[in-house]
């Protein structure tokens, strides 16, 4: 089934379901045959119901009904109607054995929406389904116990003459597949489907109404087979119950209910001055009633019109039972409305007043300012009374959001108006209506401690990382999320790899080339070499004397009574030597400690 | 671990220096999936109590339709209110420093997926779908509706359009569909109460009879009724300009009960003269042929007032940016606040 577009609707004409409910017996056989002899196995039994709504319906289960409940409206030239929010539903139950359709044909459905005159019918709560149908029915629904129901009562030809027949069943019930994409939230699922069952009566001007969707469920006895009533030109019908009072003597008051009117009486006998004084009718109605029950045959009765009337109106007179026999039928689902005046959707949507947030009738009296504020009174924090400004989050122009967020109090977001010195509590009551909407909501409080300590735990872990990074020279940019001890490890072990230098020097070659001689730039200097290069490559650092190196021209001998007289040098020199002495003397004794 | 701050004055400095004190982490402190759909539902002012919405009832009559447009800063003090329920102390109020911009800009993105949340679509689908709509925040607008067509219509279609659509049309169309607005809530705040959100302006706003509860049109012509003759998409056949009444049969002895059988094979014979109308083929086609259309309610044309003339007189007089003198203001002020 394709899903319809945004604003159409398909109709279905029936939506079979799988199973109609009732009680399944499920046998499970093998066949085996070897060598072509069978082998018989021993098979199973398996027992399941499918059950749905049969003689209650829950109100959720009912999508929509029109005309509205308790509405007043000009609904006289509509059908009424019920949406129920499950598609099968009406197809569930069969209707009877004699209306069951092959797989492929229309089935039957068992639901029908009877619409009565309030004055025509009476609702009853919570009777003993054995109360409620007649006893061959009861049997045929497979006499379920202790099963409690609602019903409406009515008379019972009046039921005839409204329900319809089999086939007209079928055709006022349907399903529909809307596009729920623009809807307001339903309380249930919201598939879409809807089954809907219209009633074939339609409301008259002035009139209050019970619609009712019953359950026909086996009741064939009372569905009409035909709908079209023979009549002649001269029609005398007499409520076959007179026969009943011909003969009925037997029957107490108490059993048939309620005493009749003289309007009643009137409507019973509907004489035509040339009528036929016989009338022939049948008389197959079973009369209900807390444990008894009439079966009576059809039969044949002649009496005299005259004798009849005068019988009738005896028993008026005496205040005697009512004659007419009640129906019930079970009742799924009812509803009140009264046909009168405006108020379809579309007169009732014309008739909106309509403007932006903040127009107000004159008459009100509602000081509204431009902005949309309205004066509220408040109390100040010393308790006493004053007006404030207030504005809820509708307003009636576009506004520019307030960049000074983000606010820690209430206080923070209340206002003063310049002019007046007025208070502006809009956003602290926005504040404050969040926090109690926050703090209402016990899961909400817990998710927010979490995000919380979460954060502050990856802020810790943050502080951490950085406070080792410092102590620990780590030089590998840490990203705070890898995992820091696998990090710090790695670290440690690369310093200790290859940070730390060779442990000792046992040939003293560190010492020897700490000695100023082999310093190239020690040397170039004391010998007046034009580069640090050229003394490097005396040294033989280079290993091969490559290029030739130019030393400059020897200067004038400084003979040794010059360098007896530089004292200063003699100093040095001798200083230098001190410290030679010593160093050797700490080397040896290093040594031979 | 942190390194102490040595004293209040170095504590007060680094506090007003660097409000946030520290940088925000992704993702080992991200929002938990409840507090960000909480947070969006409210943004999309959902269980705000009607009181705050509407502060005084005169505001709202009944049986009228209120347009308005959504106050950002009010919504964002209500995610402020909301992120305040136990913060104690520096520390929590420094957290929320940290994060509200962070947080104002995905709940701008998430508030979208409001009413798909509301409609039971899984968070993370939901969630999915609004993180691919990168748009920054837009006008939120809307209307709220107090009628009795609220309770007795439930489920009625509610659509904004960003230009006017002229009737007839088909809402499927695409070249309709591509002028619809985002809805971002309906909902009943009442059962006589609706409230709806749309996703920048509309020009045209249709409430539409819900689809389900399409009624069985009936018209009565002097003391009989009919029913126009419908083709199979449920548009009325005209000859000319007249539609093809099909009078309806009574039960003789209820006038007011449909004979439905003989109305179906009356329709089916009528297809002898029209081929168009629908095959009567079973409850289907009988419904197509008893259905009114839904009617569909236009709101159109509500310009932005401040831009033009102030409309109506209000009761209430600006007093101070009109007077200057001092005395002359006292004695208006009294005289209308007296009055």
């Amino acid at each position: 089934m394709a899903d319809p577009r945004v604003g159409e609707m398909i109709l279905y004409d029936y939506i079979r379901p799988p199973l109609l409910a009732g009680e399944y017996r499920l046998r499970l056989d093998t066949q085996v045959a070897i060598a072509g002899a069978d082998q018989p196995l021993p098979g199973e039994d398996c027992f399941f119901d499918v059950e749905g709504p049969r003689f209650a319906l829950a109100p959720s289960e009912v999508a929509g009904v029109f005309p509205p409940r308790n509405g007043h409206g000009s609904f006289d030239s509509a059908l009424p109607h019920v949406a129920l929010g499950r598609r099968t539903l009406p197809w569930e139950r069969p209707l009877g054995d004699a209306y069951t359709a092959a797989p492929g044909e229309t089935p039957y459905p068992f639901l029908a929406l009877v619409l009565f005159e309030q004055s025509e019918c009476e609702i009853k709560r919570d009777l003993a389904l054995r109360d409620v149908v007649p006893r061959a029915v009861f049997q045929r629904l497979g006499q379920p116990a202790d099963i409690r129901c609602d019903a409406v009562e009515a008379d019972e030809q009046l039921m005839r003459d409204i329900l319809p027949m089999p086939e007209e069943l079928q055709l006022l019930t349907h399903v529909r597949h809307v596009n729920v994409d623009d809807r307001e939230l339903a309380a249930g699922d919201s598939d879409g489907f809807f089954a809907v069952v219209m009633s074939n009566r339609i409301p008259r001007d002035g009139e209050t109404y019970s619609a009712c969707l019953v359950s026909v469920e086996e009741r064939t006895d009372l569905l009409p087979r035909t709908d079209v009533v023979p009549t002649r030109p001269t029609e005398t019908f007499v409520d076959p119950e007179f026969a009943e009072l011909a003969d009925a003597g037997a029957l107490s008051p108490s059993q048939l209910g309620t005493s009749i009117t003289a309007a009643d009486a009137d409507r019973l006998v509907r004489f035509d001055s040339d009528a036929a004084p016989i009338v022939s009718f049948d008389v197959s109605a079973p009369l209900p009633g807390p444990g008894r029950e009439l079966e009576r045959e059809s039969r044949e009765v002649d009496f005299d019109v005259a004798k009849l009337e005068r019988k009738a109106r005896q028993a008026v007179r005496v205040g005697a039972t009512t004659l007419h026999p009640k129906a019930r039928l079970v009742l799924l689902h009812s509803w009140t409305f009264t046909c009168e005046g405006d108020g379809t959707f579309r007169q009732l949507m014309q008739q909106l007043d309509v403007g932006m947030i903040g127009d107000v009738d004159e008459a009100g009296r509602l000081a509204v300012t431009d902005t949309g504020h309205i004066k509220v009174d408040v109390l100040d924090r010393l308790g006493a009374p004053e007006q404030g400004w207030y504005r809820g989050p509708l307003v009636p122009q576009p506004l520019t959001r307030d960049p000074l967020g983000p606010y820690h109090s209430a206080d923070q977001a209340r206002r003063v108006v310049a002019d007046t010195g007025t208070e502006n509590i809009s956003y602290a009551a926005a504040f404050e209506v969040g926090r109690l909407l926050a703090a209402a909501d016990a899961r909400l409080a817990q998710e927010l401690m979490r995000w919380r300590r979460g954060a502050y735990r990856s802020s810790a872990r943050q502080t951490n990382i950085e406070l080792l990074r410092l102590s620990m020279r780590l030089l590998a940019v840490t990203d705070p999320l890898d995992p820091v001890a696998l990090r710090y490890s790695v670290n440690v072990l690369d310093k200790i790899a290859g940070g730390v230098g060779p442990l000792a020097d046992p040939y003293d070659i560190e010492a020897v080339l700490a000695s100023p001689l082999l310093r190239p730039a020690a040397v170039a200097r004391a010998f007046g070499l034009e580069s640090t290069a050229d003394a490097a490559r005396l040294l033989g650092t280079d290993v091969v004397l490559s290029e030739p190196v130019s030393v400059p021209a020897a200067e004038p001998l400084i003979d040794l009574g010059q360098v007896l007289q530089d004292t200063a040098g003699l100093q040095e020199l001798a200083a230098d030597r001190r410290r030679a002495i010593d160093n050797a003397d700490l080397t040896i004794r290093g040594r031979t400690s | 671990m942190r390194i102490p701050a040595l004293t209040a004055r170095e504590a007060l400095h680094a506090r007003l220096t660097a409000p946030e004190q520290q940088a925000e982490l992704e993702p080992s402190d991200a929002l938990p999936p409840y507090m960000e759909s909480f947070l969006a539902h409210i943004r999309m002012l959902v269980g705000v109590p009607v009181e705050y919405l509407i502060p005084d009832e005169r505001l709202l009559p009944p049986e009228s339709i209120r347009f308005f447009y959504v106050d950002r800063s009010w919504t964002d003090r209500l995610v402020d209110g909301a992120l305040a329920v136990g913060q104690i102390g520096s520390r929590e109020s420094a957290h929320y420093e940290s994060r509200s911009a962070g947080l104002t800009q995905l709940l701008d993105q998430s508030e979208r997926m409001v009413r798909s949340l509301q409609r039971k679509t899984d968070f993370e689908a939901a969630k999915a779908a609004s993180a691919a709509d990168a748009r920054a925040a837009d006008l939120v607008t809307g209307f709220i509706l107090r009628s009795s067509t609220v309770s007795q219509w439930p489920h009625m279609d509610v659509r904004g359009y960003e230009t006017p659509v002229a009737e007839p049309y088909e809402t499927s169309d695409p070249a309709v569909v591509a002028h619809q607005l985002k809805t971002l809530r309906i909902e009943r705040l009442a059962p006589s109460v609706m409230i709806a959100l749309f996703e920048r302006e509309p020009q045209m706003v249709i409430l539409e009879e819900p689809h389900h509860g399409v009624q069985f049109g009936i018209r009565h012509i002097g003391s009989g009724v009919s029913v126009p003759l419908r083709d199979g998409h449920g548009s009325q056949i005209r000859v000319g300009n007249e539609s093809v009444p099909v009078p309806v049969p009574m039960r003789s002895r209820h006038a007011d009960v449909v004979r439905v059988r003989a109305l179906r094979d009356a329709l089916q014979q009528r297809r002898a003269t029209h081929p168009t109308a629908v095959d009567q083929t079973g409850a289907g086609a009988f419904a197509i042929s008893v259905l009114d259309p839904p009617w569909r309610q236009h709101f159109e044309g509500t310009e932005d007032h401040a831009s033009t003339e102030p409309g109506p007189p209000r009761p209430f007089v600006e007093v101070a940016t009109t007077v200057r003198s001092a005395a002359l203001l006292t004695s208006l002020k009294t005289l209308v606040e007296g009055s």
